[in-house]
């Protein structure tokens, strides 16, 4: 049930909700512009590339490599507390062209945010190749994460 | 076409500085004000009107920037009594403003909208509104997280320590620099908050402390963090020409930068896309700052920036610092007074008015006579540095900097 999980769920919306979809099916699919061809992650009504307004959802491969990674030592957000240490990560998946990410206001844009499972916090390295993990946390939901490739 | 900045340059000083001096306060920060940020905010506006020598009844104009946590500029003026607000600029955001406040005011200013401004920030960030204790699910409710943070939040990311230390590990990572590399920015930093009598930390350190001191967010260790404090700093801004009038030397704003984005890439700062333009701005050389005060959130922010900013390459700030360049008596002193990691965090306006101290050579030190203007050098006590005239100050990456020169 839901409401066993303790942490942070989403709250898919109508520009989102075919991503959980798909994560449901354990597909990973990111927003694609038919016009221009460039994946926007996460997915907007407008393509930030082109001004094109034709978006689609396009399965990947799952495969990614890791873009930066955080071990939360000292954990002060409710449903975490008591769980640290856990890692936050961003990946940089295969398909998107690294030169279509960008920065703004600290987020990163057409990474994919997750946590690593199935790995040391120690063994963690930018640059290390990744691949998904279908988590299953709810009847309703299924989270991604990621683990080292094998 | 754009306008020319040398029009801007040098038409605006800063006058005077101030802090929220109290008899518990004596430095201005404290981690218990006991006091609303109505009066810290006035307490630190008289200090700098008086500073300048200056009525602080005829402040016409006000600037601030906040999170939510503060005091409008119409109510923090009609709080000091002032007789007429032409002009108020109530910016929502933090770091980012800390030199592009001071701009948003140097601009009132130069167009002639008020005669004088005081920028300030105000904040009781340790009794009050706690930056480090924002976050995804900070303080409970609902377990459902809707818009950006459906993609991010859901995964534990809890506030500024952990938003930056993925900077700082992509940065790391990149570069290879390690966390005792990192240490180095907190030891020089602190060997100057040691001799400032307003630092909230003033043992000294080593990088040993450095590595021992607990994890907040791997790879931050706790003195890479900045601290949470309670205090106001104010400055009073007014046109160069009535500046020549006035009790201090003008301290001229030379050129500015404010917003640049996106980034490229999360290692990246402002000063990648905007420090030719700064540069050109203030009509300077790198050669030509002789202190640098840059927004220091957490050790790498700041050493980013160096490299960024071309006084070194990329993952070398750490051999830098090392080397002895960013010392009191090095190349280009950082952070004389210790910044926000040793003296306390008003979101870095506090970094702006020790430039304008080291400018005006009034350092607050431990020297006998500091307070007479007669500064010993010795540097087991002392932190002025030696006749600066032009500084760097930045906001946090470089989203926004200022370059201000103490006049002839």
């Amino acid at each position: 049930m839901a409401d066993e999980y303790p942490y942070l769920l989403p709250q898919p919306d109508a520009l989102t909700q075919g991503y959980w979809d798909a994560l449901r099916e354990h597909r990973l699919v990111l927003q694609r512009c038919r016009s221009c061809q460039t994946f926007q992650h996460p997915p907007d009504r407008t393509c930030r590339f082109c001004p094109d307004e034709d978006m689609t959802w396009e399965e990947v491969s799952g495969k990614g490599t890791l873009y930066t990674y955080v071990i939360v030592t000292q954990g002060i957000l409710g449903p975490w507390r008591g769980h640290d240490p856990y890692n936050v990560i961003q990946v940089l998946p295969d398909e998107v062209d690294p030169a279509s990410v960008s920065v703004h206001n600290n987020a990163t844009y057409n990474v994919v945010y997750g946590n690593a499972v199935e790995v040391d916090n120690d063994d963690l390295e930018v640059g290390m190749a990744m691949e998904a993990v279908f988590d299953d946390v709810a009847d309703d939901v299924t989270i991604l994460r990621w683990r080292p490739a094998s | 076409m754009r306008m020319p900045p040398e029009d801007f340059r040098d038409s605006v000083a800063i006058v005077g500085i101030g802090y929220s001096r109290s008899p518990s306060a004596p430095g201005g920060f404290s981690k218990n004000s006991g006091e609303s940020v109505t009066t810290l905010t006035v307490r630190a506006a008289r200090e700098a009107a008086a500073d300048a020598g200056m009525d602080a009844k005829d402040i016409d104009a006000g600037v601030t920037y906040q999170t939510s946590d503060s005091i409008e500029p119409q109510a923090a003026l009609r709080a000091l009594g002032v007789r007429r607000i032409h002009q108020d600029t109530n910016l929502t955001g933090g770091g980012n403003y800390a030199s592009a406040s001071i701009m948003m005011g140097a601009q009132i200013i130069y167009h002639g909208m008020a005669d004088y401004c005081l920028v300030y920030r105000s904040m009781n960030g340790r009794s009050g509104f706690r930056m480090g204790q924002s976050g995804a699910g900070a303080g409970g409710g609902t377990n459902r997280v809707g818009g950006p943070g459906q993609f991010q939040n859901i995964y534990g990311l809890a506030g500024p320590p952990s938003t930056y230390a993925q900077q700082a590990r992509r940065y790391m990572g990149l570069y290879n620099v390690s966390s005792a590399d990192l240490a180095e920015w907190s030891v020089n930093s602190r060997s100057n908050a040691v001799k400032n009598p307003r630092a909230t930390m003033r043992d000294p350190i080593t990088v040993e402390d450095h590595q021992n001191s607990r994890y907040i967010v791997n790879p931050y260790h706790l003195l890479d963090c900045c601290l949470e404090t309670d205090v106001a700093c104010a400055m009073i801004l007014t046109s160069a020409e009535r500046a020549k009038d006035m009790r201090k030397t003008p301290l001229l704003i030379r050129g500015a930068i404010g917003g640049p984005s996106p980034f490229a890439d999360l290692a990246d700062t402002g000063f990648k896309y905007m420090r030719d333009q700064l540069f050109a701005a203030a009509d300077i050389q790198l050669s030509d700052i002789d202190i640098a005060l840059l927004y220091d959130n957490f050790t790498d922010c700041p050493m980013r920036m160096v490299e960024d900013i071309g006084w070194c390459g990329p993952g070398e700030c750490a051999d830098f610092v090392r080397s002895g360049a960013t010392a009191l008596d090095g190349e280009i002193p950082m952070q004389t007074q210790g910044g926000l990691i040793n003296e306390g965090y008003c979101h870095g306006l506090n970094n702006a008015l020790e430039a304008a101290q080291q400018l005006w050579g009034e350092a607050e030190c431990l020297c006998p006579n500091w307070a007479e203007g007669e500064h010993t050098y010795d540097r087991d006590i002392c932190r002025q540095t030696r006749d600066p005239k032009i500084a760097l100050h930045t906001g946090v990456v470089g989203k926004s900097a200022l370059v201000m020169m103490k006049a002839d």
